[in-house]
């Protein structure tokens, strides 16, 4: 902690750490002192020059002329921001930057919340003086979501600042010099980084901005916003997504210091569009007939009575949702308790649910400290094991990427090559279902080459952090990455460790006490055992563990937003409302319990999933257990001190999970296969259910295929472009893809949602 | 692309440096030294690779600086000073006197390659303006009858070998 000094800000005295950064002091406590160039994530560069103040260091010392952002607090120092000749310096420093500037506001898409707009209001600058034409650019493609329009360009350098600097991208650069300077690519193009979308947020003016947003014109202040909580991953980032009428028009990242900060993902924001989709459902459905949704539930709640009537409560069962809210989840549950039944399987196949079961109750164990994304930002040594951390938790690479940029070592175990690869001290390229063999090795010490470099490394680092995958169902490599972060983990040195999940809300219900494995039920389904499923959210009828049972059950009631191959065979289809327009609460990676709200958008769907759940236990009678509906009772994980969890009570938004449990025993990793072993590819754009709708991330996303080593595919007389027939040994056969960057033994199997590109609908304002 | 041996000298004098970066300016020096003059976009994207930056990188410090050439220039550039001083100095003088001589317009080159005109803000030698620099050469209070001297002398020099 700093020490406390005082200083005068405009004849009044504050308190403030030595040291801090005046410009930052002023804006914290609501002074608007207008600023370019310094953004809290970068820092300050002293650039725009239009931070200045009269600063003195002491009341009886003449003071001068200095920028604000670039002066460190020191004790006694005077700071008049209202100083007559810095309020007329900073006016003439808007008027140099106006120079080129287009008066184009009314037209331009960044009007009403353009930092520019806002600064030039500010000095009260006015009246172009200037006689001289204006220096005018040629704008670039830059891809499907970025527009540039250079012309409005102030030269504040933001730009290059963020996108090379902070994301560390390549392909964004500053050219020129004086008056004359460009900002954008060498040439023509598709904006490389992840993270591309950022940029929107923070030029101050509309040189970049979102060209999703600019398709259909729409003021800021006429989006309708409520805050909410990103669902394309499991990071869990704070988000802005503006409606205009029915339809979601932009996502912007909402601050929250403690998780995303400023920025979000290209997924997280473009990803939202699905919302829109013609295939977003408005009607019940029930036998093929359209009705309204109090009469599909009335028919829905009748049907599945009789049927438990008919053949016990066993003959019902649910499919919970790991994108829907514990909310929803929990009223699923009600409902299948109002019918006597208890089963449920949230996950896609056993090995996914042992994985992230295990990872979860470890995260909430608090053992071990788990990093928040600020967190992961300040390691000193990074060790990623068993995914690919662009694709399955963008946002955490973002955090990794400022931990490099402060040289920690970092450290990737993984079957294939990810972006983050690149800057990586040691990479290591392995077989699926080797990994856990490693980290032991890591964990015992010695060995050689990497893993000697990885041990030595985690020895000496202050603040090591460990990061792993769970979309790969190895729960084995789960376990092997706890007992590793364990044996570093001592008193005065922490070891952070971090598990990511496949969905939003994975973390949530892997914390579910009841929750089976998804093979038991689809056999039960099979065998005719069980006669009715209650799929919450959740296109089952796509994941092939249940596929079969789906087709074969007798009644089907599919809870979604969208049409998809669950609904479209489903016995009776009950419309809700999509995530953004949707209401609960979802679990993080860090099992983090964040709130979301709903917007009360106008359209033919209007409840929420958990309404939904909760109409129909009302009919069935069952207000007692509605009544009695604690969340903690379906998601208590404190099972055994029978403690509430706090966190998960609506209201209670951004609270950590922690369970009095012990993790559950790891189990043995199984023995190395000898063969090739298939392996999942998640791509950052494509891969993830609902954003992959979007049309700007399926037109972002690879084709669909296979991958192989060059080793492995000459060894099958398998080569680049060919469609490599594979279905004998792995059900699988597509265009093959040969990459180096796969380790050898691997068959990679690109995950790619089949995306419903749809036109976007005209939509006069 | 340069051969082996310079490609290793100039590789192995960014290793000179914390951060390979800072022989960025070097490199791109001795290469357009060694491509005639200028830099074409296969220059940049060879300093690039060799310096270890990106090509966006190495583009922006190449178009940075007024003594990189992204276009070809002819074999002597004539760099006018246009600031305060020089401006208050008759600077304008010297320039359509230039224009005049050579034949061109300021951002030309002349026919026969000899002689390319560009503007520049400030050489730093305002005590002496008007200024301007013909090559690696300052020229100090130039008038029309100076400068005149100052070509007839260049232009009788034989043309330099080629690289």
């Amino acid at each position: 902690m700093a020490e406390k000094i005082k200083v005068t800000i405009d004849g009044t005295e504050h308190e403030v750490e030595a040291g801090e950064n005046i410009l930052q002091v002023c804006l914290d406590k609501g002074m608007l002192i207008p600023h370019f160039c310094y953004h809290e994530a970068m820092g300050p560069l002293g650039a725009c020059r239009l931070c200045a103040a009269n600063i003195a260091p002491a009341a009886d010392k003449p003071g001068r002329l200095e920028m604000t952002c670039m002066t460190r607090a020191s004790a006694g120092m005077v700071i008049n921001v209202n100083d007559e000749y810095a309020t007329k310096f900073r006016k003439s420093v808007i008027e140099d930057l106006m120079l080129n500037h287009p008066h184009d506001c009314p037209v331009c898409d960044e009007g009403g919340e353009c930092m520019l707009q806002d600064m030039t209001v500010i000095t009260e600058h006015q009246h172009r003086r200037t006689r001289f034409p204006k220096r005018t650019w040629k704008n670039q493609y830059l891809g499907p979501l970025v527009h540039h329009e250079m012309n409005r360009c102030i030269t504040c350098y933001r730009c290059v600042r963020y996108y090379g600097d902070y994301a560390l991208g390549s392909d964004l650069g500053a050219y020129g010099s004086r008056n004359r300077v460009y900002f954008g690519r060498l040439n023509d193009g598709v904006l490389e980084s992840e993270f591309s979308g950022n940029l929107i947020d923070v030029c101050p003016t509309g040189v970049f901005t979102n060209k999703r947003f600019r398709e259909v014109y729409t003021r800021p202040w006429d989006l309708q916003t409520a805050r909410s909580v990103c669902v394309s991953c499991s990071v869990g980032c704070n988000v802005l997504p503006g409606f205009r009428h029915t339809d979601l028009r932009r996502i912007k990242p909402a601050e929250n210091d403690a998780v995303n900060k400023y920025f979000m993902c290209d997924r997280g924001r473009y990803g939202g569009e699905f919302v829109n989709l013609p295939s977003r459902l408005s009607d019940a459905r029930v036998s093929g007939t359209s009705m309204m949704t109090e009469d599909g539930i009335d028919a829905v709640a009748a049907q599945l009575k009789d049927i438990a009537t008919k053949h016990g409560a066993g003959a019902i069962a649910g499919l919970g949702s790991q994108r829907a809210s514990l909310e929803a989840n929990a009223a699923l549950t009600a409902v299948l308790k109002a019918l006597g039944s208890d089963r449920v399987a949230c996950f896609g196949s056993q090995a996914d649910r042992e994985a992230a079961r295990l990872a979860a109750s470890i995260t909430a164990s608090r053992e071990l400290p788990t990093p928040s994304l600020p967190g992961l930002e300040k390691a000193d040594f990074v060790l990623s094991v068993g995914g690919d951390l662009t694709a399955e938790a963008p946002m955490l690479d973002l955090a990794i990427r400022q931990a490099v940029r402060q040289k920690a070592p970092l450290f990737i175990v993984s079957p294939r090559a990810g972006s983050l690869d690149k800057f990586a001290t040691a990479s290591l390229r392995t077989a699926p279902g080797t990994e856990a063999g490693i980290v032991k090795e890591i964990a015992a010490g010695g060995g050689k080459d990497f893993v000697a470099q990885v041990a030595t490394a985690l020895k000496s680092a202050k603040s090591p952090v460990i990061l792993c995958s769970t979309l790969h169902g190895d729960a084995a490599l789960v376990g092997a990455v706890y007992q590793l972060a364990k044996s570093a983990n001592t008193a005065d040195r922490p070891c952070g460790l971090a598990y990511y999940y496949k969905s939003a809300n994975t973390a949530g219900v892997a914390l579910a006490r009841k929750d089976e494995s998804p093979e038991a039920i689809a056999a039960d389904a099979k065998s005719g055992k069980i006669k009715a499923l209650v799929v919450l959210e959740r296109n089952a009828a796509a994941e092939p563990a249940l596929a079969e049972a789906i087709a074969q059950c007798e009644y089907v009631v599919a809870i979604d937003c969208y049409e998809n191959a669950t609904t479209n065979d489903a016995s009776a289809v009950l419309p809700c409302v999509a995530h953004y327009q949707s209401f609960g609460t979802i679990l993080n990676f860090e099992g983090r319990a964040q709130h979301f709200s709903g917007l009360n958008i106008p359209g033919s769907a209007t409840m929420a999933s958990s309404e939904v759940l909760l109409n129909i236990a009302e009919r069935l009678g069952a207000s007692e257990i509605i009544q009695g509906l604690d969340f903690h009772d379906v998601y208590d994980i404190t099972t055994e001190s029978g403690k509430a969890v706090d966190g998960i009570r609506t209201g209670d938004s951004g609270a950590l999970v922690k369970s009095d449990s012990k993790p559950t025993a790891p189990p043995s990793a199984k023995p190395a296969s000898t063969g090739m072993v298939a392996w999942h590819i998640h791509h950052t754009f494509g891969s993830e259910e609902l954003s992959a709708m979007s049309p700007p991330i399926a037109e972002l996303a690879p084709a669909a295929g296979l991958e192989l080593n060059p080793e492995d595919a000459k060894s099958r007389n398998l080569s680049d472009g060919q469609n490599a027939d594979l279905t004998k040994e792995f059900g699988v056969s597509g265009l093959l893809t040969v990459n180096a960057g796969l380790a050898k033994g691997t068959l990679g199997i690109r995950v790619i949602q089949t995306a419903v590109s749809a036109p976007r609908k005209e939509v006069t304002a | 692309m340069v051969p082996e041996h310079i490609r290793k000298e100039l590789s192995d004098h960014c290793a000179h440096y914390d951060s390979r970066r800072v022989g960025l300016i070097w490199v791109l020096q001795q290469l357009q030294e060694y491509y005639g003059g200028w830099l074409n976009d296969d220059a940049v994207r060879e300093a690039a690779d060799i310096v270890g930056v990106t090509e966006a990188d190495a583009e922006g410090v190449a178009t940075f600086y007024n003594w990189f050439f992204r276009e070809p220039v002819g074999e002597n550039v004539i760099v006018v000073c246009d600031s305060i001083s020089c401006h208050l100095c008759g600077c304008d003088k010297i320039t359509a006197h230039l224009e005049k001589r050579l034949g061109i317009k300021m951002g030309e080159t002349t026919a026969d390659k000899k002689y390319t005109l560009l503007p520049v803000v400030c050489l730093g030698n305002c005590d002496k303006s008007p200024c301007l620099m013909i090559g690696d050469e300052l020229y100090d209070n130039v008038t029309p009858e100076s400068l005149d001297k100052t070509l007839d002398e260049i232009s009788s020099k034989p043309k330099a070998a080629a690289k």
